[in-house]
């Protein structure tokens, strides 16, 4: 009994059936990765390696290694790096010492024909994201020297961490993704020795008939919706992989395989598939999904005009219902729709909402005035400005060259100041009671306030987030975010009803302000409610542990000096949500009828008067 | 750097292909903002593009693009004693990076020539290349403010002045401005937006076929470039040639009294502010009338053309759930229906 508990947790932690010193499924399919990325770096553009530093981590690093061919540089970054040192530039010391030109190369540069890997991608900068990502179009930097390299971005974000994450930039362009997270050290087994990859030719050689290349196609609208730089990776995965297998033809276990490595879908090869690298971890505890009978649906007509009989339409259709349920998706809904779902998840990057002149934050560049009063100037930055004048100033006053010893001649427009950026947005975090009868009511009187807050946040830089709260717990609706456009799309569908778990709601709404906080924002938190939970924190319906909790929450909240208001939403306010109130140190305000108008006035006027 | 993915290829997106066509008639359209979703051919579309423009008379070097009768004061290529003769060269097309630097956009003092030779030297920048073609800018809304504050003032004046370090220095700096970017990552400042003299969304195509068709072009050009670009190579030039064909035209076309007017009833219906609006949507009229090679404004070229010359100057409406483009679309039904019935 034990044991099968146990086992189920593996599975379900892992995502695959994990069994004690049995090689991991996901870290083979990893190490394909690797392969395939090792085959094509440039065209296939990168892995996107989602997993926390850890041993599985650079065991795969240690095969991916392997896989790269000797003679290819390889290079590990930083996200911190100065994007001048990607670029390369004139090297300021070398040229004054030796009196002529000397070029600093830029890493990028010196790295043609190789790989990149950047450890926290997570962390890096929109600017030095647009300086990769562009010369991965290109090929090349400005200038035309040739910057052809694959990239390897470490990603350690966090699923809940909307603040750090790789800019969509370069997560487009990198063609496979895996995770590591959760795959145990013992089970990292990497397949014995290197097998040999297949060369550029016969990749290009593999012929891909036209229902396979519509199931891709297809597949990947679904997984990573409109980016139509995903099926060009998947169909140069699938290729690859037919090559590693030694066929001229792609058949459905390439497909499967690549969809499952391009779009991060857990896509199982079909059950004939003569290449058992991909599916050797299915252990019988865990038995493949079945998939629902094949819909009598388009795909079916579709794969049965074309002359390829030697496909199985249902194989096809079993990956395409596959990649329908890792999307979330109904196969049928989404071919009526079209191929025009786009994923609500994309980056979410934030301009320059970086209040100048501050005195603290992270440096974001130089500048030649002081920031603020008193500023003192960064010394580096000031020598290296006044560096290349030396001969110009030496010979306006008569002097000969520069040597050793003598003094440099600093002028007040050398001058540099470290500029920091940090951040003054406020966030508004609504939490939104979307039990009972009036749910519906609520929530649309919520999202208009949403959106007419959206529509005016520009001029003041907020960001606006969405929590609502019913049935067995809190969901977040709306990531904080200042654009009208993500926040429509999210909001379009309300769900309402169910009891109240008002403690879930407040607690996901503390976890959102305090990633706000952690931002350098200042988060204000909204709650409509009527003060009256009936589902405790750990789920059952108990009036008083409901309240209890709810309390709890409350009083961590004042603790954590969090700004909040509670709407009160009842018909006849009672004393629930005034106790709340109390207890939160929060304002209360009593807004019977919670029309979207009135409640962004109120608001507003705590946004523009922190 | 091999040859670029040809404009010819591009498969559907027809407004976009369209909005660009009409700056590269004419520069003076104010630009093209093109918004859409990551991977759907924006860049690709811009990159094809330059391929396609009316080289530019220039001297051989000269870093300023100067007009070879009108030299800049501080070109020393072209104010040289005995300057060389002026070539045609292709138009240029500048990405300006994400990351770059007001140094690396406007120009600085140029680091090579002071540490070798001890002379204060000006090294144009981006914006100098960028005078007399197009300057490219992908996620034009994270870029930094104070960058975009420079750019704004650099459009509007059509001068870049540097005056720092020592250097004071100023050139003239026209260029037409492409942004492309995602809205959902970040909206755009209104003074910048309003900058643009036309806007369009983009998204991938909608159905399987073409979605199939785009994969087997890019798969196609991947494998062979020059020999990709060499199949296309008719069908593009054909694109050259309306484009310089519309550029010989367009100072003949007309407009004639009820176009004008419906113009002007559409930016009133929708509330349009100021008269940036009805400007737009005249040169873009007659940009639209010369590409079909004629020399006569219609009324259809208005209705054609109104959602992308307006939707970006709307005043937003949180509460009105259709895009700002299906409003023009509306107001523009209306008003061309109320027009028809008073004729």
């Amino acid at each position: 009994m034990l044991d099968r508990v146990a086992s189920a947790d593996t599975a379900s932690a892992t995502g695959t059936a994990a069994r004690s010193d049995a090689p991991d499924a996901a870290f083979a399919d990893a190490c394909l990765a690797a392969r395939i990325f090792a085959c094509a770096p440039v065209a296939m553009g990168g892995i996107h390696v989602l997993g926390r530093a850890s041993p599985v981590r650079d065991r795969w690093l240690d095969v991916a290694g392997r896989c790269r061919p000797g003679d290819a540089p390889v290079r590990r970054i930083a996200p911190s790096i100065a994007p001048a040192r990607l670029t390369g530039g004139i090297d300021v010391a070398a040229t004054l010492a030796k009196g002529r030109p000397v070029r600093d190369a830029g890493l990028l540069e010196t790295l043609d024909g190789g790989w990149l890997i950047v450890a926290m991608a997570e962390r890096m900068t929109p600017a030095l994201a647009g300086i990769i990502a562009r010369a991965m179009d290109s090929h090349a930097l400005d200038g035309g020297r040739p910057a052809r390299f694959g990239l390897i971005a470490l990603d350690e974000s966090d699923d809940h961490d909307e603040d750090h994450h790789l800019p969509g930039a370069i997560a487009d362009r990198l063609g496979l993704r895996i995770r590591l997270d959760g795959i145990a050290l013992r089970g990292a087994i990497a397949d014995p020795g290197c097998v040999a990859l297949p060369d550029a030719a016969a990749i290009a050689d593999v012929a891909v008939a036209a229902p396979l290349a519509d199931t891709v196609v297809k597949a990947t609208a679904m997984l990573r919706g409109a980016s139509m730089r995903a099926p060009v990776q998947a169909m140069l995965a699938t290729r690859i992989h037919a090559a590693m297998a030694g066929r001229s033809a792609a058949e459905e276990a390439d497909v499967a395989v690549a969809l499952r490595l391009t779009c991060g879908a857990a896509i199982e090869a079909p059950e004939h598939a003569d290449d058992q690298a991909e599916t050797s971890g299915d252990g019988d505890d865990a038995p493949p999904p079945e998939p629902p009978p094949p819909a009598e649906g388009a795909d079916r007509g579709d794969a049965d005009e074309r002359e390829a009989p030697e496909f199985d339409p249902d194989l096809l259709n079993d990956i395409l219902v596959n990649a329908a349920r890792s999307a979330g998706l109904d196969l049928q809904a989404f071919e009526k729709t079209g191929m025009t779902r786009t994923r609500g998840d994309s980056a979410a990057g934030k301009s320059g909402a970086l209040r100048q002149g501050a005195r603290r934050g992270r440096p974001s560049g130089l500048v030649a005035r002081p920031p603020f009063p008193g500023a003192r100037p960064n010394v580096t930055a000031t020598l290296r400005t006044a560096a290349p004048w030396q001969a110009i100033r030496r010979k306006a006053r008569g002097l000969g060259p520069w040597s050793p010893g003598e003094p440099l001649d600093v002028r007040p427009s050398d001058f540099r100041y470290t500029r920091y950026a940090h951040n003054t947005e406020s966030t508004a975090i609504f939490a939104v009671d979307a039990s009972g009868s009036t749910a519906l009511e609520r929530l649309a009187e919520a999202k208009g306030c949403v959106e007419m807050l959206l529509a005016e946040c520009y001029v003041r830089r907020d960001q606006v987030a969405l929590v609502a709260f019913r049935g067995a717990g809190a969901e977040t609706l709306l990531e904080p975010t200042r654009s009208l456009v993500r926040a429509k799309r999210a909001l379009t569908a309300l769900p309402g009803g169910g009891p109240t778990p008002l403690a879930h709601g407040i607690k996901a709404a503390l976890d959102l302000s305090v990633r706000a906080k952690r931002r350098g924002q200042s988060p204000l938190l909204v709650m409509l409610t009527d003060g009256k939970g009936n589902v405790a924190l750990d789920g059952t319906q108990d009036r008083a542990g409901a309240r209890a909790d709810a309390l709890d929450l409350a009083r961590q909240s004042a603790a954590l000096g969090i700004r909040s208001v509670i709407i009160d939403i009842a018909r006849r306010p009672r004393e629930g949500a005034r106790t709340l109130a109390e207890t939160m140190h929060a304002d209360y305000v009593t807004l019977p009828r919670a029309d979207a108008g009135a409640m962004s006035e109120v608001v507003a006027s705590y946004l523009k008067a922190p | 750097m091999s040859a670029p993915f040809p404009f010819a290829a591009i498969v559907g997106q027809e407004e976009m292909k369209q909005a660009l066509l009409m700056t590269a008639v004419d520069p003076l359209l104010g630009g093209v903002l093109v918004f859409g979703d990551r991977g759907t051919g924006k860049s690709t579309a811009i990159r094809a593009l330059a391929a396609l423009l009316p080289g530019i008379q220039t001297r051989p070097s000269c870093l300023y693009n100067c007009e070879p009768d009108r030299p800049v004061e501080i070109c020393t290529v072209c104010n040289a004693d005995t300057p060389g003769r002026p070539k045609k060269r292709p138009a240029p097309v500048v990405d300006l990076p994400l990351g770059a630097t007001e140094d690396r956009v406007c120009g600085a003092l140029d680091l090579e020539r002071a540490l070798i030779a001890g002379e204060k030297a000006f090294e144009p920048g981006l914006l100098a290349r960028a005078h007399r073609g197009f300057l490219y800018i992908d996620e034009v809304n994270l870029l930094e403010d104070h960058l975009v504050d420079l750019l704004l003032d650099v459009a509007a004046s059509g001068v870049n002045v540097v005056e720092r370090e020592g250097l004071s220095v100023r050139h003239p700096a026209r260029f037409v401005l492409i942004g492309s970017g995602n809205p959902e990552e970040g909206e755009l400042r209104p003074q910048l937006l309003d900058r643009f003299g036309l806007a369009v969304d983009v998204a991938s195509p909608g159905n399987l076929a073409d979605r199939v068709e785009v994969v087997r072009r890019r798969e196609a050009y991947e494998r062979d470039r020059d020999g990709f670009v060499d199949t296309y190579k008719r069908k593009d030039a054909a694109v050259r040639r309306k484009i310089d064909k519309a550029r010989g035209l367009i100072d003949d076309v007309s407009v004639p009294d009820d176009v004008l007017e419906l113009a002007s009833r559409i930016c009133m219906a929708l509330g349009v502010d100021g008269l940036r609006g009805e400007l737009t949507l005249m040169r873009a009229a007659r940009a639209r009338a010369a590409l079909a090679g004629r020399t006569e404004t219609q009324k259809a070229d208005i209705v054609a053309i109104a959602p992308m010359a307006l939707r970006h100057r709307l005043r937003r409406d949180p509460l009105d759930e259709a895009g700002s483009a299906a409003r023009v679309e509306r107001a523009v039904g209306e008003v061309a229906n109320g027009a028809a019935g008073h004729a």
